[in-house]
């Protein structure tokens, strides 16, 4: 049976809502109740003034309609907004006005700020301060005075702030158009430098198609110390930001062959991948690639531009072919000149077979939907003696309905193996086990083998911990990230999965599809400020929660009390 | 990241030893090209397969030129290419190399096969066939390509909603409705256009688009997904401020800048149609399926839906932000070689309320397979006729293209139902002869191959007769090298190639004969020599003129196969290749396409217009007599034709 934990203390503000929410949790809990759709409204300002006609739009921030428009509306002429018919759950609210810079909004995903909304609150006071952001415009063109087309600009703070950036658009919209004009806006005032191209250090791999500049910032400047600075002000804009750059670099074409380690046959289709390592071999960056081998094995690339890189066959990519080989990496450098006779040997791979259950579920069938939605996924840990990594984790493969899977062309190595799901609620990793033993932190597997006998042991949760948090001695500020974790009784920290979610700025929060057992939950505050990064929590509370139903918590936060380390988290 | 492709696992020695052993005493063959050998025909069907069998061509490469608008050399542009496997070009180039300083470029190492080749540089698009709207490819290793990039246009405008308020960071679409003289693609598929966002004054600016009349529309479906921009949510509207049906069409020109165009977002109701997806045979392809919403008889896009693969236990499918209004809605599911599954096309209208409910069956496509085979010029016992002695054909069917298309005709009724499966499908043989057109839906077809080497010509294409058609084979097998029955071979029956497939039927059993010898026939058109003291009579604009090629002989009235045309180009030249050998009437004739229409049917299809045509030709009586390989570069013919000679 649930076991409610009485709040000692809370602001008064709050008092006749909380009241309301234990009463509507004491009562025998009628399914309408339950789902009573709430209402949420705010005001949106700019500056001093009110801002009408700005639209604002709440997202669903959870499967199965994650990040779709729920409900939206406009404000009125005072600026106030009221979203009506929400269902409870958890959202991003925000309000749509990309030139402006909203307070505590930026580009990161899911956009907005959290809201998580109970059944049949009247939620207030959501506010939204912004003001007009900044605009920089100018002509990118090259050393013939050329326009550069769609080349995308860059522009970076001259102060680099802690934490996520904070534009509230997405820099990669941001492109030369065919007369080499940018136009980026909604900027947040500052000082700013702006440049197009590629960083040496860039550790991106780019190949194929436009030319590639090095990076030139405004006006001319190969070196950020000779960038001249533009300063940005709300609402104004500045113009002829022109950027001048040099000769393209010269890119170069990479071939080879890739052929099995032990009889040197060509072998067709693989996927080829490269990544960017420095000058001793170790990734410095992404990876990309995706072209296949013909059938004679070869692979030709165009466009690389100078620097260190390793090219292997992939077993990552979303639409490869899964593949029974794996291969080491081969390193290479472009210097000056195409590359060519690069051979990489493919080794058979490792396969990790095993089958997948879920507990909890209704019956056969439901289970078999439930697993037609679950995807396997495993990495290799890298090491010291295999610092490369070859391409990050394998591509995700499907579970049959009887929960049986298999992946293969694995590397020998430190295998740590996940599951993920985009659909269905609830759905936790309780166990992972190799022939009896627990095997969350990984497994060996050696070059080749065989590995059958893995049980990946999921359950379902339907139970809800529905929280309610309480800021003493101040509060978290705009931009700060506050999470919730639900963490098993007992478990160290890191070794059993930890159902979480974010608190909305109202210190609200919701964990859902949590399964039976005992928790201890804690508030975590991240707060992202000059110099430092400051985490505050709340003491953990331990709750009982059963199979289904909803468990309040009201955990407090003291921001003068010492701070505890934060709990490895996983998104439920 | 590049789009992978599958392993292709080529076998190109299917030949036995001996025809090796022989392949290397025979002589070289005039072409720079691979030499070829190739085996007396016989009549076995298995005879004549290995027959077809090339000995293994040495790969070949194809070179060529990035040329701008003047014929001016473009350096160091991205040059890709793609090969047509299953005439369904895969996603993604294959194969990429940089033009270098002066716009030269080179693959290497090509198969034998067809290749598309495309360059690409912002704001510039390839060229296209003027007749066809289609790229000028596909080409086979050996050839010399020019690519030529046009600047493209450039739409812009402001987007602002009711009270005049800048939209900002809308997606805004411009979709290529006609060519620029009004015509049509006869199959109304946009034939490109582009996007962009409007900035934080509403400004957009489409770029690089190719010469067309477009129309331009913002919100709706362009707007439900995140990045959120204004406008989100509401429902499309077309420029100037309106519905599809009154959307105004914006002409844009190469290197020129259309402007003002301007939208205002209507406020009208959006509403939701919703459904799910039905797969029978409980398939949803490997990826998933795609659910399209068109505006009703048109390939514009309305909504894009996804059904996922991956988690099969949602098949639901829903469409945000549409506005009352007719719509056309299909699901499809793509394979790698062309769409597989697919559901029966069906109408929606949205009058006031939400749509829910519906339901899409997927059902397989049907596919149409049979075997070419290649006849040479000579007899047996005879040798090749002297105009042959210098020109030999390579054997290579993965070159040729077979395409199998709606016997009535593409153009879509007036108010009828848009399906994506309505277009034609095309397959490359591969090198025994075998080939499988997929993803057709019921109905009747027309068969067609072209044909890329010169010496070549289709000499009869045969559907099996009705009665006689095998059954349909249970495994979907790419080659089937023993389908050619009894019936199919017999020469006397009369050529057919069109055919009749059912829904999900794997139709088997096409045989195209194609043989050495092909006639080329070229010229110009000029004015007709005035009578004497008379003034000589104008010329229409050449646009306007087709020149037709009729079987001479009274039997051969009905072999469409051989009724050749040709449109004249600017410069008042025809040119016809892949003749068959024989006596043919020329005439030249103006032709009168439906309204809207940028190429007519050919008039020989049609049974009333072909019979018009050959009384028209027969009473022009200009006959000429083509042997085989002939070369005729200088045909003047005159127009108007001259009248009958008479008594």
């Amino acid at each position: 049976m649930p076991e409610l934990i009485t709040p000692r203390r809370r602001p008064a503000r709050g008092a006749l809502l909380c009241a309301a929410a234990l009463l509507l949790a004491l009562a025998p809990a009628a399914l309408a109740q339950k789902e009573a759709p709430a209402t949420v409204a705010g005001r949106v300002t700019d500056g001093e003034r009110a801002a009408p006609g700005v639209t604002v739009m709440l997202i669903y921030n959870e499967p199965p309609q994650r990040f779709r428009i729920a409900t939206r509306a406009k404000t009125d002429a005072d600026g106030r907004f009221l979203l009506t018919n929400v269902a409870p759950g958890r959202y991003q609210i925000l309000p749509v006005a990309p030139a402006y810079v909203v307070e505590g909004i930026n580009s990161g995903y899911p956009p907005g700020r959290p809201l998580n909304v109970n059944a049949g609150e009247e939620v207030k006071d959501i506010d939204f301060k912004m003001e007009a952001g900044g605009v920089i415009t100018g002509r990118v063109t090259d050393a013939d005075g050329n326009p550069v087309v769609a080349e995308p600009v860059a522009v970076a703070p001259v102060e680099q702030p802690l934490g996520p950036p904070s534009f509230n658009f997405d820099q990669r919209d941001q492109m030369t158009d065919d007369r080499g004009v940018y136009r980026l806006y909604g900027l947040p005032p500052g000082s700013y430098r702006v440049s197009v191209g590629r960083a040496d250090d860039s550790g991106a791999v780019s190949f194929g198609r436009r030319k590639l500049f090095r990076r030139t910032f405004y006006p001319d400047a190969t070196e950020q110390e000779q960038a001249r600075v533009v300063e940005v002000k709300s609402g104004i804009e500045a113009t002829d930001v022109d950027i001048k750059v040099g000769s393209a670099l010269k890119t170069y074409r990479v071939s080879g062959r890739f052929v099995t380690a032990d009889t040197g046959q060509p072998v067709a289709g693989i996927t080829v991948a490269y990544g960017t390592v420095d000058a001793q071999g170790r990734r410095t960056g992404g990876y990309g690639g995706g072209t296949t081998t013909n059938a004679r094995g070869e692979f030709v690339t165009e466009g690389l531009a100078p620097g260190h890189y390793s090219v292997f066959a992939s077993n990552s990519f979303q639409q490869q072919a899964p593949t029974q080989f794996y291969s080491d990496p081969v390193l290479f450098e472009v210097a000056d000149a195409d590359v060519s006779g690069l051979t990489v040997k493919l080794k058979l791979g490792a396969t990790v077979s095993g089958v997948v259950t879920i507990e909890g579920a209704a019956d056969r069938a439901a289970a078999a939907q439930m697993l037609s939605a679950v995807r396997v996924y495993a990495f290799v840990e890298p090491t010291r003696q295999r610092p490369v990594a070859s391409g990050g984790p394998t591509r995700p493969v499907s579970v049959n309905p009887d929960g049986t899977f298999s992946v293969t062309g694995l590397s020998p190595g430190k295998l740590r193996v996940g599951v993920m799901n985009e659909t269905v609620k609830g759905l936790t990793m309780a166990r992972i086990d190799l022939n009896g033993a627990n095997v969350a932190g990984g497994f060996e597997v050696s070059e080749g083998a065989q590995v059958t006998g893995l049980r990946v042991m999921l359950t379902l949760g339907r139970a809800t911990i529905v929280g309610q948090t309480t800021y003493l001695n101040g509060a978290p500020p705009p931009g700060a990230r506050v999470m919730a974790y639900a963490r098993p009784s007992g478990a160290a920290p890191g070794t059993a999965p930890t159902p979480s979610t974010q608190v909305d700025a109202r210190g609200f929060f919701r964990i859902e599809g949590v399964p039976p057992g005992e928790y201890d939950v804690i508030v975590n505050v991240l707060i992202f400020s000059a110099g430092s990064v400051r985490p505050s929590a709340s003491q953990p509370q331990h709750v009982v929660v059963g199979d289904g139903g909803e468990v309040k918590v009201s955990p407090v936060v003291d921001f003068q009390s010492n701070p505890t380390p934060p709990v490895r988290r996983r998104e439920p | 990241m590049k789009a992978p492709r599958t392993p292709r696992v080529k076998m190109l020695c299917k030949t036995p030893a001996a025809l090796l052993l022989l392949s290397l005493l025979a002589p070289a063959a005039a072409r720079a090209q691979a030499p070829q050998k190739r085996q007396t025909p016989t009549q076995t069907a298995a005879a004549v397969t290995a027959a077809a069998t090339p000995t293994p061509a040495p790969r070949g490469a194809l070179a060529g030129r990035v040329v701008g608008e003047s014929g001016e050399p473009i350096p160091e542009v991205p040059v890709s290419l793609a090969p047509r496997i299953s005439g369904v070009r895969r996603g993604g180039p294959d194969y990429t190399v940089a033009a270098d300083e002066s716009g030269g470029f080179r693959f290497e190492g090509l198969d034998p096969g067809l290749y598309e080749v495309y360059a690409s540089l912002p704001g510039f698009v390839t060229e296209t066939d003027v007749q066809t709207g289609r790229s000028l490819g596909p080409y086979r290793p050996g050839d010399n390509v020019t690519v030529r990039l046009v600047k493209g246009g450039v739409v812009t405008g402001t987007v602002t909603d009711g009270l005049g308020q800048p939209l900002v960071s809308l997606n805004v679409r411009a979709v290529r409705v006609r060519d620029l003289d009004g015509g049509q693609p006869a199959i109304p598929f946009s034939s490109g256009g582009g996007e962009d966002r409007t900035d934080d004054r509403g400004v957009y600016r489409i770029y690089g688009l190719r010469p067309g009349l477009y129309i331009v529309y913002a919100g709706g479906y362009l707007s439900t997904s995140f990045p959120f921009g204004g406008g989100s949510g509401e429902v499309a509207t077309f420029y100037p401020s309106g519905t599809r049906d009154t959307a105004a069409e914006v002409a844009v020109r190469g290197g020129q800048e259309s402007g003002g165009i301007d939208i205002r977002l209507r406020d009208d109701p959006a509403r939701r149609i919703t459904g799910t997806v039905d797969s029978p045979t409980g398939s949803l392809g490997e990826m998933g399926v795609g659910v399209n919403l068109v505006y009703a008889s048109t390939a514009i896009t309305a909504g894009a839906a996804f059904v996922s693969a991956i988690n099969p236990g949602d098949r639901s499918f829903s469409f945000d932000s549409v506005a009352d209004g007719e719509y056309d809605l299909q699901a499809t599911v793509n394979g790698r070689d062309g769409i597989t599954l697919a559901s029966a096309p069906q109408r929606v209208s949205v009058r006031g309320a939400d749509v829910t409910g519906l339901r899409l069956t997927l059902a397989p496509l049907a596919s149409a397979s049979g075997t070419m085979r290649f006849e040479p010029a000579a007899e047996p016992g005879r040798p090749a006729p002297e105009s042959c002695k210098a020109v030999r054909a390579t054997q290579l069917p993965q070159e040729t293209l077979v395409t199998a298309s709606a016997a009535a005709g593409q153009r879509l009724k007036p108010g009828g139902v848009f399906s994506r499966t309505s277009l034609p499908q095309s397959a490359t043989p591969d090198d025994a002869g075998a080939f499988n057109v997929r993803g057709l839906e019921a109905g009747r077809y027309r068969l067609s191959v072209r044909l890329f080497d010169e010496a070549l010509y289709v000499r009869s294409i045969q559907a099996p007769a009705p009665a006689a058609t095998p059954p349909p084979r249970a495994a979907g097998a790419g080659a089937q090298r023993t389908t050619t029955t009894a019936t199919a071979a017999t020469t006397n029956a009369a050529p057919r190639d069109v055919f009749d497939v059912k829904a999900g039927q794997q139709f088997s059993g096409l045989v195209v004969r194609v043989a050495e010898g092909a006639a080329s026939f070229a010229g110009s058109v000029a004015a007709a020599e005035p009578a004497a003291g008379a003034p000589p009579v104008p010329l229409p604009p050449f646009s306007q003129l087709r020149v037709h090629l009729v079987p001479q002989e009274r039997e051969r009235a009905e072999d469409t196969l051989h009724y050749y045309e040709a449109p004249v180009a600017s410069d008042g030249t025809f040119a016809f290749k892949n003749l068959a050998p024989g006596r043919y009437l020329v005439l030249a004739r103006p032709f009168v396409a439906e309204p809207g229409e940028s190429a007519p049917r050919p008039a020989a299809l049609d049974t009333a217009a072909r019979a018009n045509l050959r009384r028209e030709a027969e009473s022009a009586n200009t006959i000429v007599e083509l042997q085989p390989c002939q070369r005729t570069a200088d045909f003047v013919l005159r127009f108007p034709p001259p009248a009958p000679a008479t008594k």
